[in-house]
């Protein structure tokens, strides 16, 4: 029976109003992925294709970049971002034929809005035929309700009780959220600016090897040879000890809980030039290496934190952010956060 | 049978903000070059030629190694760039040798040029990167500085150290750099005002940082049994050693050791047959101060954090026990990419003939040279003497 196997709640890191907005380096697209990978933790990413219902206003050049984040194709369905799109999406999940299906509600209201507090945020549910966590009712959905991701955070809530707590991820119940730490400036730059006069000198990564990197420096792919046990990370079809290409067994490393073993503060100009308008808006910024497997290291930008706050040794957990802009689009990649206690 | 080689001229522009353009760098070095060679050598006898050169700003990146050639008078003969980042100058010199080892060569030209100073911020910022990694380091918001400020972070927390060996590090480098007139910097610095200085890429300050240097070397090479037709003192090349590493530092396991310098060491100690004790002084790679640390460790002549321990107790200085840079290093006398390498061996030709001037190490008779690549991607060493 097709049922609710997992449902994800992510809420953007800036503070504003009373309410939840976007931090600098956030938008909807990192949201929504947000929400969406944590929904799909401890799923078989190989169930093909992968159904997704976007619930609200999500640009459509974000269509293009679901299947590295799912790890699957994907087949794209459309919902809008009220109660009855919410509702109208969960039904159609409750009928779906074959295979899993997401439905993802986002919403980024204007930071300006003079309405009552209304977050930035995303909700996914995962729904499937294996044990059930909750039936996500799309009768249960308040039609009064203007948003869907408040709708939807109200349907959690009232499903989740006597549920397994693993399968509801994400802060469902925070109301007002003081700052651990302060976060940086909100969100001012909604579109990537070019910026001509950077583009195509030295250190240029082309868009396709951005591109060809994107499973790894999301999802943190790696290869496992089966001959000598060798993880190597970034995956490259070919494990780094033995050289092996055949019969890779190919892995998501975990995202969260990473061990730091080195870090930098970056300032006074040590930043490449991609990154001076970060530099200019919010100042210095860290960078760490992160142990994220044995023998799988990153470098990551610290977000979410005090330059200087995370230290060798801690521990860290990562989210999807914008990386820089260029030639007109933003770069994303993984950057980490310092690790609740 | 493979022919030792000798270095038999060696020519070197001042390293710093200059007027000159690249062009007319190359062709002071080595004009200086074939002045330095006491009997003469004629050019038409330059039988081969190298450029280690970044090409940074993106002057000429493709097929530069021809304008070494016109710029020298050598126009005709074959030329080749090599380009291992801030290695390409030990890698030219290795080049060099191989030539004149394998009977392929009898005469060879190698030269080193950087031009770094000559375009706007943002570019040249831009271009210090393009040498590490640049699909997932570039993308975190590093560059040489930042890698090199991780790699500090992690060997002064292995070894319970504050800051102090780094910034004495600069302190002797800038006084070494002081007395040496080709120097990009010829000032004395201060400890306090090294930890002063702004942050660059913490723990790594300004003064941690080697600087932007406009600059060109030249060497002459030719078979150590031929050397003596050129000149009385000949500085022969006793071992050489190249190596490479992973390019990004997250692929390494261990942050605190370049294993490619390692690798090099060992190779050119063993080719020469020679022993740690029997070098004189050091030429080592410290672009960032963090680097002349590892160096002492990765060449053999210090355990691990004991390199600290040394250059606390002033045992690097040009007057102590082992000498570390006394041409300044790259710290002080700058680092011109392509020239640095090239710039060690003109630093041990005029230290093993004694023509060093104030900054002479007094006694040299065998000198070692040291040049990375990025943050040890490559490197070689080189071992020079004059027995």
């Amino acid at each position: 029976m097709r049922t609710l196997l997992r449902a994800a709640a992510y809420r953007a890191a800036g503070w504003a109003d009373g309410r939840a907005v976007p931090a600098r380096d956030e938008d909807a697209f990192t949201i929504l992925a947000t929400a969406l990978e944590r929904a799909l933790d401890g799923h078989d990413r190989a169930e093909l294709p992968l159904e997704v219902d976007l619930v609200g206003e999500v640009p459509t050049s974000v269509e293009a970049e679901l299947p590295a984040i799912t790890g699957s194709s994907v087949r794209v369905l459309r919902s809008a971002g009220t109660a009855r799109g919410l509702s109208d999406a969960l039904a159609r999940a409750h009928e779906g034929q074959e295979g899993p299906s997401l439905v993802v509600a986002v919403e980024v209201p204007p930071v300006s809005a003079e309405t009552e507090a209304h977050d930035a945020a995303g909700v996914a549910f995962l729904f499937g035929e294996s044990e059930a966590v909750g039936r996500a009712n799309p009768l249960a959905v308040d039609p009064e309700e203007e948003s869907a991701v408040r709708a939807a955070v109200s349907l959690a809530r009232a499903e989740r009780g006597g549920a397994s707590e693993t399968a509801w991820v994400g802060d469902w119940e925070a109301r007002e959220r003081p700052l651990r730490r302060p976060v940086g400036a909100v969100a001012t730059v909604t579109a990537a600016e070019p910026r001509t006069d950077l583009v195509s000198q030295g250190a240029y990564v082309p868009r396709a090897r951005y591109r060809e990197n994107l499973p790894s420096r999301w999802r943190f792919l790696a290869d496992r040879c089966p001959d000598c046990r060798t993880v190597t990370f970034p995956a490259r079809g070919r494990c780094r000890r033995c050289g092996r290409t055949e019969g890779l067994i190919r892995l998501a490393l975990p995202r969260d809980d990473a061990l730091v073993v080195a870090t930098t503060v970056i300032g006074s100009g040590g930043q490449p030039t991609e990154f001076d308008p970060q530099v200019e808006a919010l100042g210095p910024y860290e960078v760490v290496l992160a142990e994220i497997a044995p023998g799988a290291r990153v470098t990551l930008q610290l977000t979410d934190a005090v330059p200087g706050e995370v230290r060798i040794g801690d521990r860290v957990d990562t989210l999807l952010r914008r990386l820089y802009p260029l030639e007109g689009e933003w770069r994303y990649g993984r950057k980490a956060v310092p690790r609740p206690a | 049978m493979v022919r030792r080689a000798a270095i038999v001229g060696a020519g070197q522009t001042r390293f710093g903000a200059l007027d000159a353009g690249p062009r007319e760098l190359l062709r002071t070095a080595v004009a200086q070059a074939f002045a330095s060679v006491d009997r003469g050598a004629d050019r038409a006898s330059v039988d081969s030629a190298f450029l280690a050169t970044l090409g940074f700003g993106g002057w000429q990146i493709g097929n530069s190694a021809a304008v070494l050639a016109e710029e020298s008078g050598v126009a005709g003969v074959p030329t080749t760039r090599v380009e291992n980042a801030c290695a390409s100058g030990g890698f030219a010199l290795r080049a060099a040798v191989d030539a004149v080892g394998s009977g392929s060569a009898e005469l060879v030209l190698v030269a080193g040029v950087e031009k770094m100073t000559d375009i706007p911020n943002a570019r040249r910022r831009y271009w210090l990167g393009v040498s590490g990694d640049t699909e997932w380091e570039r993308l975190a918001g590093l560059t040489f500085a930042g890698v090199y400020g991780l790699i500090a972070s992690r060997y002064l927390a292995e070894h319970h150290l504050g800051p102090e060996a780094l910034t004495a590090v600069a302190v002797k480098n800038h006084e070494n750099g002081a007395l040496n007139p080709n120097a990009h910097f010829r000032k004395v610095v201060k400890a306090e005002e090294v930890a002063a200085a702004p942050r660059v890429a913490d723990p790594l300050g300004l003064y941690d940082c080697c600087p932007v240097s406009d600059g060109a070397a030249a060497l002459l090479v030719a078979p150590a049994e031929h050397a003596r037709r050129f000149t009385d003192a000949p500085v022969y090349v006793e071992g050489v050693g190249a190596a490479s590493d992973y390019l990004a530092v997250q692929e390494r396991a261990d942050l605190t050791r370049f294993a490619a310098s390692r690798r090099a060491a060992d190779q050119a100690f063993r080719s020469g047959a020679l022993e740690r004790s029997a070098v004189s002084f050091l030429e080592v790679h410290d672009c960032f101060t963090i680097g002349e640390l590892l160096a002492l460790e990765d060449l053999g002549f210090a355990p691990p954090g004991e390199a600290a321990r040394m250059t606390l107790a002033g045992e690097t200085r040009r007057d102590a026990r082992l000498p570390v840079n006394p041409d300044g290093g790259l710290k002080a006398k700058g680092h011109p990419i392509g020239a640095t390498g090239v710039g060690q061996a003109y630093e041990a030709f005029c230290q093993l003939r004694g023509s060093a001037g104030a900054r002479q190490v007094p006694g040299a008779e065998r000198a070692l040279a040291h040049n990375v690549g990025g943050a040890g991607a490559t490197a070689t060493v080189t071992i020079f003497g004059v027995g």
